[in-house]
């Protein structure tokens, strides 16, 4: 879209105005339209961007940064089942391996993520589970949690029928509460008078601002609810930033109740994941001297899985492309040197740990399939087929010529025709 | 080739070219840019247009018709004389009188204009209007919206940067738009409005007043109270109280009416200014203090109580330094300036939008529906024209071997209280296994919209003309509605001022008894006499029509007396 409007991309409006006035002269409304529709189109989605205050966080890069670029891995949301995982990261991303720290301990699910078309068609299975929804503006954070809590614990094949309800409820204007001079009222949806809390913990259950791409033709499509109102409920969401991310992670690491607690890491992992990869990485560095800090008194509680999750969240080793050699980045390293050499073989050891782990995972799971297949073909297919291939050759082998000399002929496709 | 630009209002018509540099209104035979939309007959059959016409509408009301604008686009005749006419053959009357005009001010054939529409005019309206420019035997290429026309002519004469809401309030039509400028772009944001709402509202409330306070019986087509409504309207602008005094069928009535009174009996129209206003501020998505400037157009802005209610909604003051009568027709110039690619205005771009929503009705049992038909938008409101927009649909049932889809204009929900534009009908491919379809709407600058369907995985691609508003003519019928227009003949051009003059005499005649009548009727013959005598050389004639004149403005005084 830049190209188009032939500038930088740049959140200052004036200047996004001033290309497409000098743009227009180019593709002008009257002599070529269709060139005309792409620069609007453009220009309407850089002044979005420039509104959105330079719009998306990646782009944001005010911290100083030594480390090389990695490329961005779609971020994991809570929910997001095994198979799912390894289809989007197999092969894509060697150096980024799958998030065991908390994964495992999820309830058993299937993937819910489905191509938009695909729903699309299965629409009238979608009908039972809907959910009634009939909460307000006014309920409390704990009855939107207790909510949410029972969908979770039906199974994520109804958590994203319940999704679906959930932004139509969400983005369909009502008569709201606000009135207009002479009694009418603003149309309104639930979204914009929900409070940011009760958007963190849609977040945090449902992952929508790493997923727009899924969630976004849902809206257009089905409750023709305007994006803009979907971008501002997004952009309202309390994220911490990156300085709250080292206070919390400074006063887990501290606390040794709360290391030692299972669902106190799934807490923290799952707030800290809600910032960019980006921004977690680049502050890599000093969480590393926090986790040095504080090995002395957490060292003894913590986990070689929970070390991993901590790597995998701010980005401390690298592993060599092509080569299994695991090292720290330089940043690291240099907090390092104060601290034991204990901790750099640990924190090997837990990249080993996890890259070990995936490796067995996926031959049981593949080996289980391949059984599985095997099974099947046969304990039912092959005597099935035996036994059709004796009693129905000859019948089947006269059928198919007739079939195959009346096709030649054509008389049965005029027949379909009409 | 030269490209006219005519404002074809509901009260006033205009007519202008974009000229050495700037835009110029081209004045009528009478010397004035404004002429009435104003059609009548007079007894030999000749038309008359304009001044004469409204003149006439007290003295010959079978023969006269005016605010025919309304009527656009519906299959409602008039009767005028002997014969019917549709509102766009009324209108492209009017045109046929503003165009000799511009060609006698020019010298030269005018072939194409461009005219102007409320920016709600559906698309059978459009349709209608071009119609009318056919049968005046123009090239009408494109339809510009009013407010947008406004925006051109106030927006030339602003260089710096700025976002400005133009509000006009015409005869007939009300229309708002917000709309920014920058280097030489200027970018309509949204427009809205009312279509039955405009100065003769507010004349008819004051007819109405009239009548239930004198218990007159049913008068309110008679004209001469409508005259006396609209003279009270235009007094009441500049004065805080009027006297009135009017003859209805022989009994005089006379009373006071006050500014205070009038504004009460204006309230539900004022009210119905505030819903266009404030959709145009959410659809644009701007702040209220985001608005540098308020443009105020059309003859109904001079209204003190109309101005009072924009200026406290908007909370600030409304510009007035261009004349609201004439701002549209001095768009309309600009872009037939703009049209003709002008040298002057080669840098100027202007992008205009479509001001309602463009959809299909389909049924959406998954929302919860049921069977129920609903509107799907595919192009939605305040989108920059030109614009192309698809959606995909699948038939309603699976074994269906054909689908009707419906095409509407208008933002409710539910189909019946939108404006039906058309239907088109898809024959879906027995041996195909998706049945998907993509219907994609373009609507081109000119404001024409075009429908396409096409199935998934099908090259064959069905197209729709929009045809089932009514009225709409086709190209043969235009032509034989041309033919027989023809034959009305417009009254000689240089006739037009004693045939003004004799007709205002002829309604003062009316007006007025006794003594008055029979000075006027020696005037009257006499002027005749001289003007038709054989030794009459022009500038005795100009002399005759001086003189002539200042003895009707010595009669015809006004009636209100300031208080």
């Amino acid at each position: 879209m830049w190209t188009l409007l032939g500038i930088d991309p740049t959140d200052d409006l004036k200047k996004i105005k001033r290309a497409y006035a000098r743009q227009l002269k180019q593709y002008h409304p009257e002599d070529d339209p269709d060139g005309f529709q792409r620069l609007h189109e453009a220009y309407q989605s850089a002044q979005l961007y420039a509104k959105q205050g330079g719009g998306y966080d990646e782009w944001d890069d005010d911290e100083e940064d030594d480390e090389e670029w990695i490329p961005a891995s779609p971020t994991l949301t809570p929910d997001m089942s095994m198979d799912e995982w390894l289809l989007r990261e197999r092969g894509e991303h060697p150096n980024v391996p799958e998030d065991e720290a908390w994964e495992e301990d999820a309830p058993p699910q299937a993937p819910y993520c489905r191509p938009f078309d695909e729903r699309w068609n299965e629409q009238e299975q979608a009908h039972e589970y809907s959910i009634a929804i009939d909460l307000t503006p006014e309920s409390s954070l704990e009855e939107w949690e207790a909510l949410f809590q029972q969908v979770a614990s039906q199974g994520i094949a109804r958590k994203g029928d319940f999704e679906h309800v959930l932004i139509g409820k969400l983005f369909t204007p009502t008569e709201g509460r606000r009135t207009l001079p002479f009694g009418r009222r603003k149309k309104i949806t639930l979204a914009e008078q929900l409070s940011p809390e009760v958007f963190n913990l849609i977040e945090q259950y449902f992952g929508w601002k790493n997923d727009e791409g899924r969630v976004a033709p849902w809206l257009e499509e089905h409750f023709g609810a305007s994006l803009r109102v979907f971008y501002n409920c997004l952009y309202r969401l309390k994220k911490p930033n990156k300085a709250e991310l080292l206070i919390a992670l400074e006063s887990f690491l501290s606390d040794s109740s709360q290391v030692s607690s299972h669902a106190a890491w799934q807490t923290f992992f799952r707030n800290a994941q809600m910032l960019e990869q980006r921004k977690r990485f680049s502050v890599g560095r000093k969480a590393f001297r926090v986790l040095v800090r504080n090995y002395p008194t957490c060292g003894m509680l913590i986990t070689l899985k929970q070390l991993n999750g901590l790597d995998r969240l701010f980005g401390w080793t690298r592993s060599v492309y092509g080569d299994d050699k695991v090292w720290l980045t330089w940043g690291c390293h240099r907090e390092l040197n104060a601290a034991s050499a204990e901790l750099e073989n640990l924190l090997i050891q837990a990249r080993d740990y996890s890259s070990a782990k995936t490796v067995i995972a996926n031959h049981r799971r593949s080996l289980v399939r391949i059984a599985i297949l095997v099974a099947l073909w046969g304990g039912v297919f092959l005597p099935f087929l035996a036994v059709t291939a004796v009693t129905l050759t000859p019948v089947a082998s006269v059928v198919i010529v007739v079939m195959v000399y009346s096709g030649r002929r054509g008389w049965w496709q005029a027949d379909v025709e009409e | 080739m030269t490209i006219v630009g005519i404002d074809l209002g509901t009260t006033n018509s205009l007519i202008g070219v974009w000229l050495d540099g700037e835009p110029t209104l081209i004045p009528n035979a009478l010397g004035n840019v404004l002429t009435p939309s104003v059609v009548g007959i007079d007894d030999g059959g000749e038309l008359l247009v304009g001044e004469v016409a409204k003149e006439r509408l007290i003295s010959h009301p079978e023969q006269t018709i005016s605010n025919f604008k309304r009527w656009m686009g519906t299959a409602r005749r008039a009767k005028l004389g002997d014969k019917e006419y549709l509102p766009e053959e009324l209108s492209a009357l009017v045109l046929r009188s503003l165009v000799r005009d511009a060609e006698r001010f020019l010298d030269e054939p005018v072939s194409e204009a461009v005219i102007s529409v409320p920016a709600y005019f559906s698309d059978a309206q459009r349709k209608a209007t071009k119609a009318a420019g056919q049968l005046a035997g123009l090239k009408v290429e494109r339809i510009i919206n009013e407010p947008t026309a406004a925006a051109l002519a106030y927006g030339l004469n602003q260089k710096e940067d700025c976002t400005t809401l133009i509000f006009d309030l015409g005869g007939g039509t009300f229309d708002v738009t917000m709309l920014e400028q920058f280097d030489d772009v200027i970018e309509v944001h949204a427009s809205s409005g009312d279509n039955y709402l405009g100065g003769e509202d507010f004349k008819q409330i004051l007819i109405n007043h009239l009548v239930e306070t004198h218990k007159l019986e049913d008068n309110s087509k008679d004209p001469q109270l409508a005259k006396t409504a609209e003279q009270i309207k235009i007094a009441l602008t500049t004065q805080h109280e009027v006297d009135y005094q009017c003859r209805v069928n022989g009994a005089e009535i006379t009373g006071t009416l006050s500014r205070e009174k009038f504004e009460e009996l204006a309230e539900p129209l004022l009210v119905r200014i505030r819903q266009p206003l404030e959709r145009v501020i959410r659809d644009s998505g701007l702040e209220l203090d985001a608005i540098d400037h308020i443009v105020l157009a059309g003859g109904g802005t001079r209204i003190p109580a109309v101005r009072h209610t924009v200026g406290t909604l908007l909370q600030k003051l409304p510009l007035a330094h261009l004349n609201p009568d004439e701002i549209v027709g001095m768009g309309a110039a600009v872009q037939a300036g703009l049209k003709e690619r002008n040298e002057d205005l080669k840098d100027v771009v202007l992008t205009d939008i479509c001001p309602f929503t463009l959809g299909t009705e389909a049924t959406n049992s998954e929302a919860g529906f049921g069977d129920k038909a609903i509107i799907v938008p595919i192009i939605e409101r305040n989108a920059t024209i030109p614009i192309s927009r698809s959606h995909f649909f699948e038939p309603g049932h699976r074994l269906a071997r054909k689908v009707t889809i419906g095409i509407f204009q208008g933002e409710s929900l539910n189909p019946e209280n939108n404006i039906k534009l058309g239907e088109m009908t898809i024959p879906l491919g027995a041996g195909l296994k998706a049945k998907h379809f993509e219907v994609r709407f373009t609507y081109d600058i000119n404001g024409i919209l075009e429908v396409e369907a096409q199935m998934v995985g099908s090259d064959e691609k069905h197209q729709t003309v929009l045809n089932t508003s009514g009225t709409h003519m086709s190209d043969e019928e235009i032509a034989v509605r041309l033919k027989e227009l023809a034959d009305v003949k417009l009254a000689p051009w240089d006739q037009e001022k004693n045939r003004h003059l004799l007709a205002r005499a002829d309604r003062l005649y009316e007006e007025r008894t006794g003594e008055v009548r029979e000075l006027l009727t020696a005037a009257m013959g006499s002027f005749r006499q001289q003007l038709n005598s054989q030794s009459l050389r022009p500038n005795d004639a100009q002399q005759l029509r001086d003189e002539f004149k200042s003895f009707l403005d010595s009669i015809d005084q006004p009636v209100f007396s300031s208080n």
